[in-house]
């Protein structure tokens, strides 16, 4: 009940699904419990260290803290791989807790160095807690949680720095900082407690991770650690990783660049007039407009624009605010203001939060050391580089027109930080793509790539007719050395000394001895001889005149010495050139009524490759004991018929079985005109023979990725399976009655698993086919996390339009969700159909 | 050829008996009884051949396309209890590098999981 409230609750600021609202809060308080202690203690920080040491020693406390910082990194990277992490995280609040304790009892002596350490501590304690913060959010949410919880989670930390600051502010006059640090410390502990019960929570629900993580750890233990180095090496060796780590440093430089042109701009228009009032009000705007966005819109502006576009927001921002300063210069303070505005409100809501999403993707490991060297060090020192370039800038460029001069800079560097972010935003896709394997290829390419199906049929028609017919299997043995596949292997395996001739029985060949292939003779005759001297036999008028007559004599024998002979005719006339006179007979042999001797027909049809013999072979494809062996032939004719098989194809009148076996004939000859072909019936055709061809463009795309496919007639399939598939839906949660409820669910269930079957066929189409199976694989058998991915992928891959329509048939969604995301695609279809 | 069906621990065993030949064929066929199984949502189907006697070229090609049926589906096509002179010829002819072949029904069926 209380959940289903909270639930509720927060549905109406974020995505929120059943079962995430208790960690979502968790982690909410968790960034708030850590944020609002730090803007206690930076106050304290400032005021202490200024009434102290004066403003003029500030350089050293900036120089102390970037130095120690990088202690602090080296220190960190070597616990976190000694100590599991969630001994590490709470260790660390505990530690920052009595660190609090300890500056409490210190500040209450009037020692100077004190403001100096509490300085340096501030900003270490900062860095610390908001780095382990979001590795553990990296580590709890997979992509999919982290697009819709993050803006929820982030506001934590907006919250905290808003409230406090104001507590600060609030009570500073009336009570000692002393007394404020313990109410820092207060916060903290709630911390601790929060991050105890996510680590239970964790526990429950992951078990399994829980245990690999530790596993890891060991593992860890066993290779060589060198902290820093370690930490940068892992960046140093990842393109990604430097692509993240130049981000961090290009914005934060901006950062430093536009503060100056703020600060400066204010002074210059305002004059010095009631300064402090001014960026008092002015830093409470933007932290409060910075809540709000958190809270509201970066979870949305995420999933509405995908992470790529996303990361262009901030840069763009900034960018045509530089401009502004730029070109109206001390002219207008309305840039200033919009610039910094929107600098320090996006830099900590939308920018954080996609920023922390990149890290999603990569190992567990890369991830730990690549957070400690970037947020922790890196951060403090492209901080420290900002100032250095503003100051060289301030001494070359000319004092009047200055800001003009570093607006241009910032602009050109806001331009590279921009470029930085189209290559993170694709680097990021692949990173998503490496994650899922591709669990299985298509099995006819898996065939074809392993085995000889031909050369398996014809070993076996051998042996077959071993028993049956000496001329038979003379003729297989030809066959076989026509084709160069007599290897010794074979040979051994139908050599056999015996008088059986029981026909059913393969058994026996392996009870006798060996003997040889045929009977023996004096001559030894060598294979390109005896196919040489076998075609000049069938060549001969002579013997064409012989056949004939035999031919004519016993072809209308009844019974099994009949068939016989018409088995060795059909097999004879494949062996003859396509212009000799006995290849006539061959459509009456197709027209056979046994299945052995049209089978031999067919493949002498095929081998052969007439014309006149299409008709027949298609419709052989009616017959399910000859429709393999008329497919396989009709695709040996090749590119040549197949405007002849599209016209069977778009026949109507023409038979269902036909038809579908047309379209996979087509498939099989795959090239540019069969895509075609298929790809116009496609756009007519519905039900059983849709789903044949789409299966056969599948084919054609996985065998060939130079094919092109009509793009129109692709996605208005699509669109037309998503139609149906939501049509299907409704249609069954309609049924009243719970035993035929239950019956048209499975049938339902069915139907939709085959039109979602076709609807990543046809996505693989015209997207990238390998990251299209990819998903359609994992989302059917994959982990919680490998379906979270595979939609990952989608988001990355297809565009909006495109996304909208598939979603809500991949997406996790309760019933009544589904049903309300499905009523509306139907009538956005409908309305889209009458405004044609 | 006869074939009966029967399910263990969600796969469908397929007992064929005779032999696989095209000549006694009348309407449905080892691949048409397969897909069947795929229509209903199956993806693990065995097919025991321990009583058949004798195979041709069209009962090569009904392995190979039910296989393929199967295996596109995202499913798993198995063989148990071939004969040693069948498993010879399959051999040679590089069918054993396709089809995954079992001597006993048990480690055939745990195999799929």
């Amino acid at each position: 009940m209380a959940k289903d409230r909270l639930h509720n609750l927060l549905s109406r600021v974020v995505d929120i699904k059943p079962g995430e609202e208790v960690t979502a809060v968790f982690f909410f308080l968790y960034f708030f419990l850590i944020t609002a202690p730090y803007y206690i203690i930076k106050p304290i920080r400032n005021s202490s260290y200024l009434e102290r040491m004066g403003d003029e020693k500030l350089p050293l406390a900036y120089f102390l803290t970037a130095l120690l910082m990088g202690f602090v990194v080296n220190f960190h990277s070597k616990l976190q791989v000694k100590i599991p992490r969630r001994t590490l995280i709470i260790s660390s609040l505990v530690f920052f807790f009595l660190n609090i304790c300890l500056f409490w009892w210190l500040f209450q002596h009037d020692w100077r160095w004190v403001p100096v350490v509490f300085w340096v501590w501030a900003n270490i304690f900062a860095i610390v807690l908001v780095t382990q913060f979001w590795i553990l959010v990296n580590d709890v949410f997979n992509p999919r949680e982290a697009r819709r919880l993050i803006g929820f989670i982030g506001s934590g930390g907006q919250l905290g720095a808003i409230l406090g600051g104001m507590t600060a502010g609030a009570l500073a006059k009336g009570m000692a900082s002393g007394f404020l640090l313990l109410i820092a410390a207060g916060m903290l502990s709630g911390g601790i407690l929060i991050v105890l019960s996510i680590f239970s929570k964790q526990k429950k629900v992951e078990p399994e991770a829980e245990r690999d993580d530790s596993k890891k750890m060991e593992k860890s233990e066993k290779q060589v650690r060198q902290g820093f180095r370690d930490a940068w090496e892992t960046v140093k060796q990842s393109s990604y990783l430097k692509l993240l780590a130049g981000i961090v440093m290009v914005t934060l430089v901006v950062s430093t660049l536009i503060d100056f042109q703020f600060n400066s701009t204010v002074f210059k228009v305002r004059g010095g007039q009631n300064l402090t009032s001014f960026f008092g009000y002015f830093n409470a705007g933007t932290m409060a407009f910075a809540f709000l966005l958190q809270l509201l819109l970066t979870s949305n502006i995420i999933k509405r624009y995908g992470i790529r576009l996303t990361l262009l927001f901030y840069p763009l921002v900034l960018l045509l605010g530089s401009a502004g300063i730029g070109i109206v210069a001390f002219a207008s303070i309305i840039p200033a203001i919009l610039i910094k505005a929107s600098d320090k409100s996006l830099a900590y809501s939308l920018n954080q939060s996609v920023r922390e999403l990149l890290y999603i993707p990569i190992s567990v490991e890369q991830k730990y050391k690549s957070k400690i060297f970037i947020d922790m060090f890196l951060n403090r020192f492209a901080k420290g580089l900002g100032a250095v370039i503003l100051w060289i800038l301030l001494l070359i460029v000319p004092k009047e027109s200055g800001i003009r001069y570093i607006s241009l800079i910032v602009v050109f560097i806001i331009s590279s930080w921009i470029f930085l972010n189209l290559k993170v935003g694709r680097g990021y896709a692949d990173l998503v793509k490496e994650k899922l394997e591709l669990k299985y290829e298509r099995a006819d390419r898996v065939v074809a790539a392993k085995m000889d199906v031909d050369y398996t049929k014809l070993v076996f028609d051998t042996l077959e007719s071993k028993n049956r017919s000496s001329v038979l299997y003379a003729m297989h043995l030809y066959d076989l050395i026509k084709q160069d596949k007599l290897t010794p292997e074979i040979k051994k395996l139908i050599s056999y000394k015996s008088d059986e001739i029981r026909a059913a029985s393969l058994g026996t060949l392996f009870e006798q001895s060996e003997t040889g292939l045929g009977p023996e003779t004096d001559d030894d005759l060598g294979d390109e001889v005896l196919k040489k001297e076998v075609q000049e036999i069938m060549s001969l008028d002579s013997y064409q005149e012989v056949m004939k007559s035999y031919i004519e004599k016993t072809i209308d024998v009844s019974g099994e010495e009949g068939k016989t002979v018409r088995m060795e005719t059909a097999k004879a006339i494949g062996l003859m050139n396509p212009g000799a006179p006995l290849v006539e007979r061959l459509e009456d042999l197709l027209a056979d009524e046994s299945p052995e001797v049209s089978h031999y027909a067919v493949e002498s049809a095929a081998a052969l490759k007439r014309r006149e013999s299409v008709p027949s072979l298609v419709q052989k494809l009616r017959t399910p004991v000859l429709r393999e062996d008329a497919m396989a032939a009709l695709a040996k004719y090749g590119p040549k018929i197949v405007g002849t098989l599209a016209d069977y194809l778009g026949d109507k009148t023409e038979d269902l079985d036909i038809r579908k076996a047309v379209s996979s004939v087509l498939a099989r000859i795959g090239n540019q005109d069969a895509a075609d072909f298929l790809s116009w019936e496609l756009a007519e055709v519905e039900g059983d023979l849709a789903g044949d061809i789409i299966d056969g463009l599948d084919r054609i795309r996985t065998g060939n990725a130079e094919i092109r496919f009509p793009e129109e007639i692709i996605r208005s399939k699509i669109y037309n399976e998503t139609v149906s598939y939501c049509q299907n839906f409704v249609a069954s949660s309609h049924v009243k009655q719970q035993e035929e409820k239950q019956e048209i669910n499975r049938k339902g269930e069915m139907i939709q698993a085959q039109i979602l079957e076709n609807i990543f066929k046809l996505l693989g189409l015209i997207y990238p086919r390998e990251d299209i199976a990819k998903a359609c694989q994992n989302l059917k058998t994959g982990t919680k996390d490998s379906v979270a991915y595979a939609i990952e992928l989608l988001d990355n891959t297809l565009e909006r339009e495109m996304r909208e329509a598939i979603f809500p048939l991949v997406e996790d969604l309760s019933l009544e969700e589904r049903m309300t995301r499905y009523q509306g695609l139907l009538a956005c279809f409908a309305e889209g159909k009458k405004r044609g | 050829m006869r074939i009966s069906s029967r399910a263990k621990n969600d796969v469908i065993i397929f007992d064929i008996e005779g032999e696989i030949k095209r000549s006694d064929i009348t309407d449905v066929t080892l691949h048409q009884l397969v897909k069947d199984q795929l229509d209903s949502g199956k993806r693990k189907i065995l097919l025991n051949f321990e009583q058949v006697e004798f195979i041709d070229s069209f009962g090569v090609g009904e392995i190979l396309a039910s296989y393929i049926s199967t295996h596109n589906l995202g499913g798993k096509l198995k063989i148990v209890k071939i004969s040693k002179k069948l498993y010879l010829i399959f051999q040679v002819t590089m069918l054993t590098k396709v089809l995954d072949i079992f001597d006993d029904e048990e480690s055939a069926l745990k195999s799929f999981f």
